[in-house]
């Protein structure tokens, strides 16, 4: 027996009590661990990533908001881009970690900057004492894409160390149909090739009964062309985005009452542009420290309370000069659970940025198992939380930004029903239905000045009002096994003022924000087979901001099936065959950025223990 | 057994959520394929150049019925050809009874016949094209870019054939181009000069030097040549594209007779851009700063007062009754446009596309 003090750390959702989380675990990762956060979002969850291609760049909307309103943690670090406030999906591989949570709607208090639509967190949660494993996969499949990745764990219950590398690369040069004048021609899509690479490597240490010791290291690397629309010229565009980060963290359980951790991070982010006409270069550093100390009054109540420093540090080609911003932010968070079926929560964070002040973020959520059988549970869930997001390095910085542009704040509302059945049979359903709404002001548009020069501004009001609803099923029958989750979002997002020098209408949905997104996922297991299917419909989206143009629906299938081959007891080798936009469907994600017809791949994974 | 039965119940799901899912999409009403536009041809009709989006084919035409008020079409050639026109669309100029559609970003020039607005042919292949200007019924003369910093062209293209038949070098950046007193007068934006063409040899004949930035020029009612020269302002290779040199501009003018005894009215700031005439050729107009300014063709000096204080993306003047067209070009939205009474006074205003950049009067 371990001793009581060895708890795992909470995670932050522990404070997030009343809000929606969707998480895809280490089983559903698997699956992608050749891909990139893109693939597995836009196949497993309804949420919207805007695509200009396969391995393009790739950004998230959730709740009605832009990719700039999403926060993307990694272990508990945010890594959006500091130039441009957000993250490239594509250029995160979905095998360095092993667990995405994404928590749908604001959360200022909680995540900090950023947390407006949504947060996207990426961990590896630790299981202790399950010794040495091993895989290595390798992937073939149409249009030059080639694939390999590597794994390695090893625990006991004092170390754990985790090894992730992946490479992929394609050509991408896909037929599509290009509409001209002697009809629709057949043409091949030129100039997006992508060549990526990840390099993850995480351990932890356990110091003597109370200390643990947490090292982090994750590289990123891409070179990619940039596909160019349909209809427009090839200017040989071409990007290299590298991301170095290292992190270093310990955490002290003093007592059954008190434990403190203190994490530091430097991170380095490089995006080197050019085309025919211009080469665009760029270099951020951040150091950051992060220290919090967390009460456990009783079983009822904990408090955590603590505060983040960052220092960035551009070498950004369209700043002309080197800049240096800090930031810091000062949190506490509380969770208390009054009896066995009400849980609560209150948080506030005040943010500190150069030379301006983020609004005082409060939030406050609650969840209340009201109604209950021996099978059946159905829990009320509520959360309200005002959210900020801080102007990117390129809004204050570059050489037509505003140092003075004010930060963005919303305030959001949801509520919420979940029902669990877990009937003594050998299944469980879970449904959960949420409403929400959120205003954001001071958003922030870039917009040409008299000079006619683009400067961004805060200019407009954004309301977000839509439905979510999922449901969940897991079971086993004998030999088989199945997941299948099903998810739905209506999503309803306009600007309602404006100053008078904002030309977008008013009372139109945003560009790129579907109407409706559904999505269904299965995942079955019998014996040795398995068998995964993912279908998604995307509602029709408007490509600008007068609500004219659009792009339609569609509706896309992906499935693959695998067969596992025991070779030894502790060797195994699975084949597996993937096959993506499985009805041949020709649609856009982006508009006029051509997409892969029905294509397949081919992967053989060997595991050893 | 449970297999079999499981994967029917599978097929059937899937089947009918995509069936469902298909019902339920209800996209928004698209425009078809129409059918012929309002008459076209006995100048009541306006056609709104759209440039579209940089780096997306989203450019567009729209038509204006000036006989009922109204846009008729704000994507005419892709309402009646079912396709997308292209990147940047930059300028569209009538001969006969066909329209030539000048789309820069993706290269090609469309041709179209004004009556149906159905396509004839597409000239592809060509380097950054600018603007187009019929030398006869059978020739036309095209600007071409080909390379920020090289020198340009001007394609020679067979208006019977649709293809390009030579090519003429000319200096750096050429914008429009004027046939005048059998010569074809090029601005070359991106230098000091003006290059001359003969057109009925396509020879290069000697370049007349102006001022900085010629890119617009007319000729008025008395036969002088009028050249607005914006000025040039050198910007940095890369971001921030810092100012490294900056000259101002100024409205040239000269007899084709005796091209190097020219009259230059200097801007004290920045330059003029979008010179065009009225109807008659004795009003010259053209944008500057935050306003459209108007000039006698004999004038010698440069007015101090805009007739309209709003600083507009095109202009354009229908040479019928003088009506003033100005476009706001968001370029996030779709754009607008505005009408004047040749004294400066709003008429009325209608939305466009997205970028309207000139005007077309057919």
């Amino acid at each position: 027996m371990l001793p009581d003090v060895r708890v795992q750390a909470a995670r932050p959702g522990r404070f997030a009590v009343g809000s929606r989380l969707t998480t895809i675990d280490s089983v559903a990762l698997s699956q992608y661990r050749t891909g990139t956060l893109t693939d597995v979002l836009a196949a497993r969850t309804p949420l919207y990533i805007k695509n200009y291609g396969p391995g393009q760049l790739s950004s998230i909307t959730i709740r009605g908001t832009s990719a700039r309103h999403t926060a993307v943690l990694w272990n508990g670090f945010n890594i959006n881009l500091p130039s441009l406030g957000e993250a490239d999906f594509a250029l995160l591989p979905a095998g360095a970690n092993t667990r995405i949570d994404v928590q749908h709607g604001p959360a200022g208090a909680t995540y900090g900057t950023g947390a407006v639509g949504g947060t996207v967190l990426l961990s590896s949660p630790i299981r202790w004492g399950m010794g040495a494993q091993a895989s290595a996969q390798l992937d073939a499949g149409q249009y030059g894409l080639g694939a390999g990745s590597l794994e390695g764990r090893f625990s006991n219950e004092k170390v754990a160390v985790r090894t992730a590398a992946s490479y992929r690369e394609a050509r991408n040069d896909f037929p599509y149909t290009s509409p001209e004048i002697t009809g629709l021609v057949r043409r091949r899509q030129l100039n997006a090739a992508i060549r990526q690479w990840s390099l993850s490597q995480d351990a932890t240490l356990r110091l003597g009964e109370r200390g643990e010791l947490t090292a982090a290291v994750w590289l990123t690397d891409a070179d990619r062309q940039l596909q160019p629309a349909i209809g427009a010229g090839n200017n040989h565009a071409r990007e290299r985005d590298q991301s170095r980060r290292l992190l270093a963290g310990y955490r002290h359980v003093l007592s059954a009452r008190h434990e403190s951790a203190v994490r530091v991070a430097w991170f380095e982010d490089v995006i080197n542009y050019q085309n025919d006409n211009l080469t665009s270069n760029s270099r951020v550093r951040t150091t950051q420290v992060q220290a919090e100390h967390t009460f456990s009054f009783n079983s009822k109540a904990s408090l955590r309370l603590g505060g983040e420093a960052q220092h960035f540090a551009a070498e950004v080609d369209g700043y002309g000069r080197k800049v240096s911003e800090n930031r810091f932010s000062g949190f506490g968070l509380l969770r208390y659970d009054p009896m066995p079926r009400l849980q609560l929560t209150a948080n506030l964070r005040q943010a500190f940025i150069t030379g301006q002040r983020p609004p005082l973020a409060p939030t406050v959520g609650a969840e209340w198992q009201f109604w209950q059988t021996p099978a059946q549970q159905v829990s009320l869930k509520v959360s309200a939380s005002r959210s900020y997001r801080a102007p990117t390095l390129n809004e204050r910085f570059w050489r037509t930004g505003d140092p003075n542009l004010r930060p963005e704040n919303g305030i959001g509302y949801e509520a919420g029903l979940r029902h669990q059945f877990t009937k003594n049979a050998p299944w469980n359903l879970q449904t959960e239905l949420t409403a929400y709404h959120q205003l954001v002001d001071d958003w922030v548009q870039w917009l040409p000045n008299t000079q006619g020069a683009y400067t961004p501004r805060n200019l407009r009001q954004v309301r977000a009002r839509g439905l979510e609803a999922s449901s969940q099923l897991n079971g086993h029958w004998g030999a088989y096994s199945l997941a299948a989750r099903a998810a739905y979002g209506f999503t309803q997002s306009e600007k309602v003022k404006g100053r008078a020098e904002d030309p977008d209408p008013a009372g139109r949905q945003l560009p790129y924000v579907p109407l409706h997104s559904f999505a269904f996922t299965t995942d079955h297991s019998w014996h040795k087979w398995q068998l995964t299917t993912g279908l998604t419909f995307t509602g029709y989206r408007y490509t600008d901001a007068s609500a004219v143009d659009f792009l339609p629906s569609y509706t896309l299938l992906n499935a693959s099936l695998g067969r596992t081959l025991a070779l030894t007891p502790t060797w195994a080798l699975m084949v597996l065959a993937q096959g993506f936009n499985l009805t041949n469907r020709n649609y856009q994600v982006y508009a006029y950025r051509a997409m892969p017809p029905r294509n397949a791949a081919l992967s053989l994974r060997l595991t050893w223990r | 057994m449970f297999q079999l039965r499981f994967f029917r119940f599978l097929t059937r799901t899937l089947q009918v959520g995509i069936g469902a899912l298909t019902l339920a999409s209800c996209d928004p009403e698209s425009d078809g394929p129409g059918g012929p536009p309002a008459p076209a041809g006995n100048s009541t009709n306006v056609y709104i150049v759209n440039e579209g989006q940089f780096n997306t084919p989203n450019g567009a035409i729209s038509l204006y019925s000036k006989s009922s008020g109204t846009v008729v079409d704000n994507n005419l050639f892709t309402s009646v050809n079912g396709r997308i026109l292209g990147d940047v669309v930059q300028s569209m100029t009538v001969v006969g009874s066909r329209g030539y559609i000048v789309v820069n970003a993706t290269g090609k020039v469309e041709v179209v016949e004004m009556a149906t607005f159905k396509q004839v042919a597409t000239i592809d292949k060509l380097q950054q094209p600018r603007y187009l200007i019929a030398i006869n019924s059978e020739k036309a003369y095209l600007t071409e870019w080909v390379e920020r910093g090289q020198p340009g062209r001007v394609a020679v293209i067979d208006l019977r054939t649709n293809t390009v038949t030579k090519t003429i070098a000319v200096g750096r950046q050429p914008e429009q181009l004027l046939l005048a007193n059998g010569k074809v007068y090029v601005t070359n934006s991106d230098e000091n000069t003006v290059s001359v063409i003969n057109p009925s040899t396509d020879m290069a004949e000697s370049p007349i030097q102006v001022q900085d930035g010629p890119s617009s020029l007319v000729q008025d009612k008395s036969g002088n040549i009028w050249v607005a020269c914006t000025g040039i302002t050198r910007y940095g290779p890369a971001p921030t594209f810092a100012v490294v040199s900056s000259t101002n501009g100024s409205l040239v003018r000269f007899n084709p007779g005796s091209p190097t005894n020219q009259t230059s009215l200097p801007f004290a700031s920045g330059g003029p851009s979008d010179l065009t005439t009225n109807g008659a050729k004795d009003q010259l107009y053209y944008s500057y700063r935050r306003g459209v300014y108007q000039l006698a063709a004999g004038a010698s000096t440069l007015p101090t007062n805009p007739i309209i204080r709003r600083s507009f993306y095109g202009l354009g003047i229908d040479p019928k009754d003088n009506t003033i067209y100005g476009s706001i070009a968001p370029f996030t939205t779709t754009g607008k446009v505005i009408r004047y009474q040749p004294t400066g006074m709003a008429i009325d205003s209608f939305g466009v596309n997205i970028g309207p950049n000139s005007f077309v009067f057919y």
